[in-house]
Parts: C-alpha cells; sequence; structure tokens
C-alpha cells in the first residue's frame, strides 16, 4: 500500500509540476522557461513579472486546485451512491449555485458576491437534497441519487427560465459562467486551503471508505458507523464542490472522469485514489486551462468546453477498453 | 457463559402480525443452523442479531452485554457476518477484499500490518484462494465469490459467526469444504451461527437448529430432536422420506407426492415446543 502510494507521487508529483510551468510559459505571449526563473528571483522584465505573477500564476494556481477540488469531490460521490457514474454535481449542486449566480448577475452585482451567491445557492441545494432524501429509515443512495436528480431537473429550469427573460448583453458572461470558467477566479488560496482541508480529512479515513464502498451494511458489519461516515462524505464533498463552483463555474467532467481513469490505473484503495484524484484533477484542469487561453488567443473558451471535448473521448476510449479485457 | 442471548427477542418482519419470542442462548462451541422456507425470516434473523436492524422487541446480549451498547467497532471485533451477496460495483484485488476483514482491529488512521497481512494470506490460503489473491473481485466466479466472502470475516476471526446461505453457489466438495472449515474453527471458544437451506448438510455440520415457520412459529434445541421428520415436513409444507446412511439420516422430498402437506397446525407445534431449551 505505501509502495503503490510513492509510486503514484511518484508519477504525479513531477507531472504536476511540469503542466504548472507549461501552463505558465503560455498564452497570448510566450515566455520562455528561462525568464520564468528570471521572475521567480526577483529579476526578469516587469512585462514579464506582471503577466506571471498578476495573471498567469494564480489562474494555473487556481485552474489546479479547482481541478483537483471536483475530482476529489466526484471520487468521495462515487464512494457515497456506490456508483461509478456518479460525479460531484450529480446531487444537483451545480444548478443551484448557478441559479444563485445567475441571479446575481441579472441584479448587476460584482464578481465577489456572484461567487457569494453561487455558493449560497449550492449550499441551499444541498440541504434542500438531503432534508428530502433523508427519511426516517436507511439512507438509500438510489433515493439520494433520484432525490438529486430531479432537483437538478428543476434548477435546469430555472436556469433556462433565467436566460430566456436576461437581457441579451447579460447572456455570454451568464453562459461562461455555466461552462465553467477560470477568467474571474478569486485569490487562489479559498481553493487551495479547502484541497488542503479535504486531503487532511479524507486520507486517514481512506480505509473506512474502501470499507463504506462494499455498501452500508457490511461496512457496519465491519464495525464501520455508516451513518456518521456518509454524513461527513456528504458534507465535505458538497462543501469543496461548492468552493470550486465558486472559484470557476460549473466545469464538468473533470469530478467523473478523473477518478474514473485512475481507478483503472491504480487500483480501488481511497488512500491511493484520493490524493491521486487531487493532483490529477489539478493536471487536467491547468492543461485543459491552457488549451482554453490559447486555442483561439487572445480571444479565450470556458475551460469546461475543453475540459467536455477531451473527456468524453478519452472516456469512451476505457470503457471501449476495459471491455475488451 | 453463553455468548449470544436472545432475551424474548421478536423480530421485525413488517407485515407480520405474530412472530414467537426467540428465547435462546448459543454457547461457545455450538454450531447453530437455521432452517426455514422462503420468507420465513432467516435473513431477518441474522442482520437483527449482527446489530444491523433493531427487533421488535426483546434484546439480544453479548456476553450479557446488550449489543445496541457495544460500540460498532467492539461489537465486530466480537461477531462477524457473511451477507448473501457481496457488493462489489468497484474494482478491488481478492487479497484487498480478505484484507477489510481487518478493519475493525485497525484505529482510522493505522495502515495495515504485516500482521493483518498475514491474517488475511491466511485466510486466503484456508479458502484456497491464495493463487487469486491479485485477480480483481469481478473476475471470480460465484463460488469463488461467496469463498472470499468466508475469507474475509476468517480474518476478522470473530468469536460469533453469523453466516447467510454461505454454501450457496458453492459446488459439492467446497460445500463440504467450508462447512467443515467453520466447524472446525468454531473449536471450543467460537460459535456460528447459519442459515441453510439443505436440511442434510444441516444434519452433519449443525450441532443444534433453529427452524423458522412461515406462519411465525419457531422451534429450536439440539440436532437430534430438531431432524424430525413430521417436524420437517411441517416446516417446508413437503413431504419427506427419510433414511439412514452411514450412521447419518438422510432427508430427501418424497418423489411419490407432489402435493404440499396439510395445513400445518398450530396446536402441534405446541407439542414439538417441548424441545425448546434441550440445548
Amino acid at each position: 500500500m505505501s509502495a503503490s502510494l510513492a509510486r503514484m507521487l511518484l508519477i504525479l508529483l513531477p507531472v504536476s509540476v511540469l503542466a504548472m510551468l507549461l501552463a505558465l510559459t503560455q498564452g497570448s505571449i510566450q515566455i520562455p522557461l528561462k525568464d520564468i526563473w528570471a521572475v521567480m528571483r526577483g529579476q526578469g522584465e516587469p512585462l514579464y513579472a506582471l503577466l506571471l505573477l498578476d495573471l498567469r500564476l494564480p489562474r494555473v494556481l487556481n485552474a489546479f486546485a479547482t481541478g483537483g477540488l471536483l475530482a476529489v469531490a466526484g471520487a468521495l460521490m462515487q464512494v457515497l451512491l456506490r456508483n461509478p457514474l456518479a460525479d460531484p454535481y450529480v446531487l444537483g449542486l451545480s444548478g443551484g449555485a448557478a441559479v444563485g449566480a445567475l441571479l446575481a448577475m441579472l441584479a448587476g452585482l460584482g464578481a465577489a458576491l456572484i461567487s457569494g451567491a453561487a455558493f449560497a445557492g449550492a449550499l441551499i441545494s444541498t440541504l434542500l437534497v438531503f432534508g428530502l432524501a433523508h427519511g426516517t429509515g436507511s439512507w438509500v443512495p438510489t433515493r439520494l441519487l433520484l432525490t438529486g436528480v430531479v432537483v437538478a431537473a428543476g434548477w435546469g429550469a430555472l436556469i433556462s427560465f433565467l436566460l430566456a427573460v436576461s437581457p441579451s448583453h447579460e447572456l455570454p458572461g451568464m453562459l461562461y459562467w455555466l461552462m465553467g470558467d477560470l477568467s474571474y477566479a478569486g485569490h487562489p488560496l479559498l481553493p487551495w486551503s479547502a484541497l488542503v482541508v479535504a486531503m487532511l480529512l479524507t486520507f486517514p479515513l481512506g480505509r473506512t471508505l474502501n470499507v463504506l464502498a462494499r455498501g452500508p451494511l457490511q461496512a457496519a458489519a465491519l464495525g464501520v458507523s455508516v451513518r456518521r461516515m456518509e454524513m461527513l462524505v456528504y458534507v465535505l464533498a458538497a462543501f469543496i464542490t461548492a468552493i470550486a463552483v465558486l472559484t470557476a463555474g460549473s466545469i464538468g467532467f473533470v469530478g467523473l472522469i478523473v477518478p474514473h481513469i485512475l481507478r483503472l490505473i491504480f487500483g480501488f484503495d481511497q488512500r491511493i485514489l484520493l490524493p491521486a484524484s487531487a493532483l490529477a484533477g489539478g493536471i487536467l484542469l491547468v492543461l485543459a486551462d491552457t488549451l482554453a487561453r490559447t486555442l483561439i488567443a487572445p480571444e479565450q473558451l470556458p475551460v469546461g468546453v475543453i475540459t467536455a471535448l477531451l473527456g468524453v473521448p478519452t472516456f469512451l476510449y476505457l470503457l471501449y477498453r476495459s471491455r475488451q479485457r | 457463559m453463553s455468548l449470544l442471548y436472545m432475551d424474548q427477542l421478536v423480530l421485525d418482519i413488517p407485515g407480520r402480525e405474530f412472530l414467537q419470542p426467540l428465547h435462546c442462548q448459543i454457547e461457545p462451541g455450538q454450531c447453530w443452523g437455521i432452517l426455514g422456507p422462503n420468507g420465513c425470516g432467516k435473513t431477518t434473523l441474522l442482520h437483527t442479531l449482527a446489530g444491523l436492524r433493531p427487533p421488535r422487541s426483546g434484546q439480544i446480549l453479548l456476553e450479557q452485554i446488550p449489543i445496541d451498547q457495544i460500540p460498532r467497532r467492539r461489537l465486530a471485533q466480537q461477531m462477524g457476518m457473511v451477507f448473501q451477496q457481496q457488493h462489489d460495483e468497484f474494482p478491488a484485488t481478492v487479497l484487498e477484499t480478505a484484507l477489510i476483514g481487518r478493519h475493525p482491529y485497525l484505529r482510522f488512521w493505522e495502515m495495515e500490518s504485516g500482521e493483518d497481512h498475514q491474517k488475511a494470506w491466511q485466510a486466503l490460503g484456508r479458502m484456497q484462494l491464495a493463487e487469486l489473491a491479485q485477480r480483481p473481485v469481478q473476475t471470480l466466479s460465484g463460488g469463488e465469490r461467496q469463498r472470499l466472502a468466508l475469507c474475509t470475516v476468517l480474518a476478522q476471526a470473530p468469536r460469533l459467526l453469523l453466516l447467510d446461505e454461505p454454501t450457496n453457489h458453492l459446488d459439492l466438495h467446497h460445500q463440504i469444504d467450508v462447512l467443515s472449515l467453520i466447524r472446525h474453527d468454531i473449536g471450543s471458544q467460537r460459535a456460528a451461527l447459519m442459515s441453510l437451506h439443505d436440511i442434510n448438510l444441516a444434519a452433519r455440520f449443525c450441532t443444534h437448529l433453529l427452524l423458522l415457520f412461515k406462519d411465525g412459529h419457531a422451534v429450536w434445541g439440539g440436532r437430534e430432536h430438531m431432524l424430525q421428520t413430521q417436524l420437517l415436513e411441517r416446516l417446508y409444507q413437503q413431504r419427506l422420506i427419510s433414511t439412514h446412511l452411514q450412521g447419518q439420516t438422510i432427508f430427501i422430498p418424497d418423489p411419490d407426492s407432489n402435493a404440499s402437506v396439510h395445513r400445518y397446525l398450530p396446536e402441534s407445534i405446541e407439542r414439538s415446543s417441548s424441545f425448546k431449551q434441550t440445548a
């Protein structure tokens, strides 16, 4: 187990650093590595320093942390719902956040308040789904899943309504937000602290999560306090998803595909899978965002488009390959 | 001192008005079989005893302590359960699956030690699954999965084993193998309680039997008192014939009659309940 953990870190840590370096060099202006090094030492050209420190570095850091949060949230949701196809948004959280954000945009509020409204929307959605699915009996994953799906559909209708009644000049901003976009992200400290907290909390619980994935009865028979553990996982996954959503809107596919790919490579042990998800989710989103910034530069694409365009064929390929084995 | 004591235990089976309270005790060294027709509550009984669902009334004492007062982790060190179905939607290897049996002994931050690995390997060896240790669980056959579930509980090494149809999916050889192993594992310190569908396996491997009737009645006691053709016929609503073979009584369905037995009469069970507590 510790050997596999070391192997995973040995692969993913260098790739993380490389991905972030690559992202720093690319953009509307290419900055060679030696100039990045110079800026980091406090020398180098002022233009490069401005570009790197004020624009690219925060954005790359935001992308990494957001990707990590989404992938970890996805991995947690998959264990909680015992369904490999669950993702962080499956319980309607992104819909609630989107309605909050769109309402704030309609009201003409600033970026900080839009984030706040998105967070509030995510929270309301989480409480709504939890309150409705949390019956008297045990916590059946299908019931939770169904409640989440129906609540998400409700949010979807509200989003369409808001888009329909919004003035046309607001629409591009709204669509970018809905597809997920890192241009308006705030300070990277927030998603990074959420990611660190999530890692510190989940790593020691990894073995319990392994047992929980085998079903509530089996887990209880092996001494897990199932109800308490499920609550913890649910709250944690919802919280870190909300942080990711308020940083960058609802970026799709990272939370579904990253844990899935990693399971194929590193196996199922959550003690390896969760840190691996944090790193690989970060790598994927950093690279996707780099593409989003450069493909049609100086124009930018919403990063959610890139993750979906990369994610769909990769996922289908993996599914196809696993069928052959 | 009894290992497990059912104190006027009434199961909570929805839609079943009458359920006779169970009042029996399981001593170390005993191997109990639960027999009864489909839907009589065998699984519910096992789940209730494992503390996975509350009874309608009465209580369960494990070494004289009510199980609802024992923390889950402690309880899992004392009793282990093999379920009728295993959930493996997620890929895990055979070894990882056996290792989770050690979960109750580890603090949440602890890694499995060499000793835990050794216990898991030992269990795999005893179930002849050691060669498959690195295989994904999904590639195993039904019988192999069933044996793997037993490996997990062997690695857990509880004092009381609760087994829901442990011979499910097993071929003839492995049925005998697994039950012999359980019997051997019990020794004089542990006990097992298992639901079975095969009277003859129960007759061969169990020291005690608990019969759950479809109408809520129950009788229990030493195997020699329970293995009576009339009683078993009423239990399964099926005519049986019995024969003796190499010192063992063998029951088979009567080939001459497909008709079910006359509706079983409650008063006749009152008679047979005198077998109670003969343990």
